[in-house]
């Protein structure tokens, strides 16, 4: 490969990602969050996907906003490796005018904000808010309630639906909720299809890693599917039996 | 014309576990969750760096835990730089565990640089006072060969790493890209994951693009891995003195005789010279900081930053400077004197940080945006998380407004977000992790019942009246429980008859795998939380 003849001034392709966990990150064609699109979230998982696909991004250094977000779990978050030290939350005046003001305001300063749309959220100020997260580069990363009415105009540019498959460590009269597998299929406008996967969310370690990964590549004329690439089954509990690679001062083991 | 200088440099890995004085431990140290060292103990029963806490307890259950403590690493390491100064006039730290100096004097002195390199680990050894501290050094042409070598003689404790002059080039291109961010601040790690990305993987490889294109494709961050790569070190040869403007200084009245009231001049100073070079579009690379008592006692140390030094930056290594030197009773008298040297200078490139989701420019952004917000909806709806500690979901972290604190300071933040006692980072009675994502403000009543539909009661020692086998939460339909956990019963607060909370937690797991953790207390359930 000519190296320094693909060296030419910027495509600047890649200046417009920012990070996304690996196990995500595979099934998404550009590999990581790119900047001014949306997500929205679903399923009884919705909070804890929401969470793993902004992880990396703030511990890589951007700044998350949760706007109206209550409900968000910080020693979750915190364990998903989401540096609370660049979060901020902000509660919203009642009202229909307050939560769009105020994720406007957030979009501004911050490269991510999570939140619920609002459900009476019209489709002037939806356009808005799409209209400032590509000027602005930000992620609006919209996570829908169970038990709440979700909004009907907004449709994020990618969706991500995450069910729990079955809880792990836990019996009955016994153990604790210790693993959990989630089936995590992620589709919209922005995918070239619907690629489904399996992840562990968290296993035994506390880690967020693939379970299983199948991807199907439905073309969005419903053509031919492809068969499924299967890729490294993992034991009921999570345990896997490789030395658990983590990257370490740029993947250089020192001083044993 | 640009020298390439000769550099040695010290390196001891992991220290700061060697600074908690743990080394001979199974101990890790923590930050931010993040294991940023362990001992060779811990390291071989499976921690790593980068580890979550969590996964380091699960390979090692009975490693000892520590917190972050920068301050006692800088302390601890005073007494290392002190018998190394004796060896050369001026030491320069970059961080508590490392530092580099010109080797032309020194080698010369000693006999060449392998001989110079075994009488430095004598000294350095010397001053640790304590024996099997594993102890890097590198010599080589450049400080980043210089600082790699180092981390290569750490890994082989017999021998210095002795690069030859004029060999590091070569030396360096087949070395993996990871080197880069691995020693480098100002290489983020996002730019080498790039790099990987598009085929360098070692440093020859990027080394041999062209430096014009490498600029143009990656901006002046990229140029400067690049002569990196090259072994080609951007420090000017003149050692001329700094311009007067780039030095501060302060004569006290009267001798300072506590360190708070110099820190308190110091910070003073630091803010006027950043200020200064600000305008400029200039940080400070290198820092030299000058002390002196009213006996003629004199504290005068360099401290380099690559990537640029904040005023509290600056702060933070005055103290760290000053602490020792007073703590161990070199000083007989007040200090009279201090003074800030921006010895080595370069320019600002804060904007181009920003392209790569750089810190300054976030922050800023951040900030702005939080002062705009809060005049939005007020100071409390706009909040931060802040450390308090407790054993209910939702209750080991309470919120304060943003505005309260100094958001962009690396410093107040770690102090907000750091928790306070050191019951090795575990409280009795909490429910083990995973912890639940979603945790409603106030609880919501919810039913649980036994498969004959009578509500589960649970007496005062614990017992059930039934099994858990359905659970209804408000108005929603009634879900059958298929596993189930508990009770784990919480009595706080018994001395205070205001507060005393007796509750049994559970977690429950329905036949649609959601899950939730509810309590019982006083005959009634409640909704803790939501697995969600």
């Amino acid at each position: 490969m000519d190296l320094v003849a693909s060296f030419k001034p910027p495509t600047l392709a890649t200046e417009r990602i920012l990070a996304l966990s690996q196990p995500l990150a595979a099934l998404v064609p550009e590999g990581g969050l790119v900047r001014g699109r949306s997500w929205s979230c679903q399923g009884d998982a919705a909070a804890s996907v929401a969470i793993a696909t902004v992880a990396d991004a703030v511990r890589a250094g951007s700044w998350i906003a949760v706007v109206d977000a209550g409900w968000f779990g910080l020693e979750a978050a915190d364990e998903f490796g989401l540096s609370l030290d660049r979060l901020v939350a902000v509660q919203s005046e009642p009202g229909p005018g307050g939560w769009g003001s105020t994720v406007a305001a957030a979009i501004d300063g911050f490269d991510i904000v999570v939140t619920t749309v609002a459900p009476n959220a019209g489709d002037h100020l939806l356009r808005t808010i799409r209209a400032r997260l590509q000027a602005r580069g930000s992620v609006l990363v919209d996570v829908e309630r169970a038990g709440s009415h979700r909004c009907g105009g907004w449709h994020g540019d990618v969706v991500a639906e995450a069910t729990t498959i079955e809880w792990g460590g836990i019996g009955t009269g016994w153990g604790h909720l210790g693993s959990r597998r989630v089936q995590v299929a992620l589709c919209g406008r922005r995918m070239p299809g619907r690629a489904t996967t399996e992840l562990w969310m968290p296993d035994a370690h506390g880690e967020i890693r693939p379970a299983r990964i199948q991807l199907e590549a439905t073309a969005p004329d419903g053509g031919s599917k492809e068969p499924g690439v299967e890729v490294n089954t993992y034991d009921h509990h999570g345990h896997d039996h490789h030395q658990h690679g983590h990257v370490d001062d740029g993947s250089i083991e020192l001083a044993g | 014309m640009t020298g390439i200088v000769r550099i040695v440099t010290l390196w001891i890995p992991d220290w700061p576990v060697v600074a908690a004085g743990r080394s001979d431990q199974v101990a890790m140290v923590l930050r931010a969750n993040r294991v940023v060292a362990r001992s060779r103990g811990a390291a071989a029963r499976g921690v790593q760096r980068g580890h979550r806490k969590r996964m380091a307890q699960q390979r090692c259950p009975d490693v000892v835990t520590l917190d972050h403590d920068p301050d006692r690493d800088a302390r601890a390491f005073e007494p290392v730089v002190r018998a190394v100064a004796e060896l050369t006039p001026r030491v320069e730290v970059i961080e508590p565990g490392w530092l580099c100096f010109d080797a032309r004097g020194p080698s010369r002195y000693y006999g060449g640089d392998e001989a110079f390199a075994a009488r430095l680990h004598t000294a350095a050894a010397a001053g640790l006072a304590r024996a099997g501290i594993v102890i890097g050094i590198g010599i080589a042409d450049g400080r980043f060969a210089s600082s790699i070598a180092s981390r290569r003689s750490a890994a082989d404790p017999a021998a210095a790493m002795v690069i030859q002059p004029g060999e590091s080039p070569t030396w360096l291109a087949p070395q993996p890209i990871g080197w880069l961010s691995a020693v480098e601040a100002a290489v983020s790690c996002e730019l080498v994951e790039l790099f990987g990305r598009l085929g360098l993987t070692r440093l020859g490889d990027l080394a041999t693009l062209d430096a014009r294109d490498v600029l143009g494709r990656f901006g002046p961050v990229g140029q400067h891995a690049h002569r990196l790569a090259g072994g080609r070190d951007a420090r000017p040869a003149d050692q001329r003195d700094p311009p007067p403007h780039h030095r501060v200084e302060h004569p006290f009245d009267e001798p300072a005789i506590s360190l708070d009231h110099v820190v308190f001049v110091a910070k003073h100073l630091a803010d006027e010279l950043v200020g200064r070079l600000a305008a400029d579009a200039q940080v400070i690379i290198r820092l030299v900081v000058i002390a002196e008592t009213e006996h003629g006692e004199r504290s005068e140390r360099a401290w380099y930053r690559a990537a640029g030094m904040t005023a509290p930056a600056v702060v933070e290594r005055v103290r760290w400077q000053l602490d020792g030197w007073i703590a161990d009773q070199h000083v007989t008298a007040g200090v009279v004197h201090v003074a800030l040297v921006a010895e080595e200078v370069r320019a600002g490139d804060g904007e181009q940080l920003g392209l790569w989701g750089g810190r300054s420019g976030a922050d800023e952004q951040a900030i702005r945006a939080v002062a705009r917000l809060s005049g939005m909806v007020g100071n409390d709806h706009v909040v931060v998380p802040a450390w308090q500690g407790g054993r209910q979901p939702g209750t080991r972290y309470r919120w304060v407004p943003a505005v309260s604190t100094d958001l962009g300071n690396v410093d107040d933040t770690t102090e907000r977000l750091r928790p306070a006692s050191s019951t090795n980072g575990r409280w009795p009675g909490v429910v083990p992790p995973p912890s639940p994502a979603v945790v409603p403000a106030d609880p919501v009543p919810v039913d649980v019942c036994d498969a004959a539909d009578n509500p589960v009661v649970v007496s005062g020692r614990g017992e059930l009246s039934g099994a858990p086998a359905s659970l209804r939460i408000e108005q929603q339909p009634r879900n059958r429980v298929v596993s189930w956990a508990g009770p784990w019963p919480l009595d706080e607060w018994w001395w205070d008859p205001a507060r005393h909370r007796r509750v049994a937690r559970f977690q429950l797991v329905t036949e649609h795998a959601a899950a939730h953790l509810v309590f019982v207390e006083g005959g009634r359930w409640w909704l803790g939380a939501t697995y969600g």
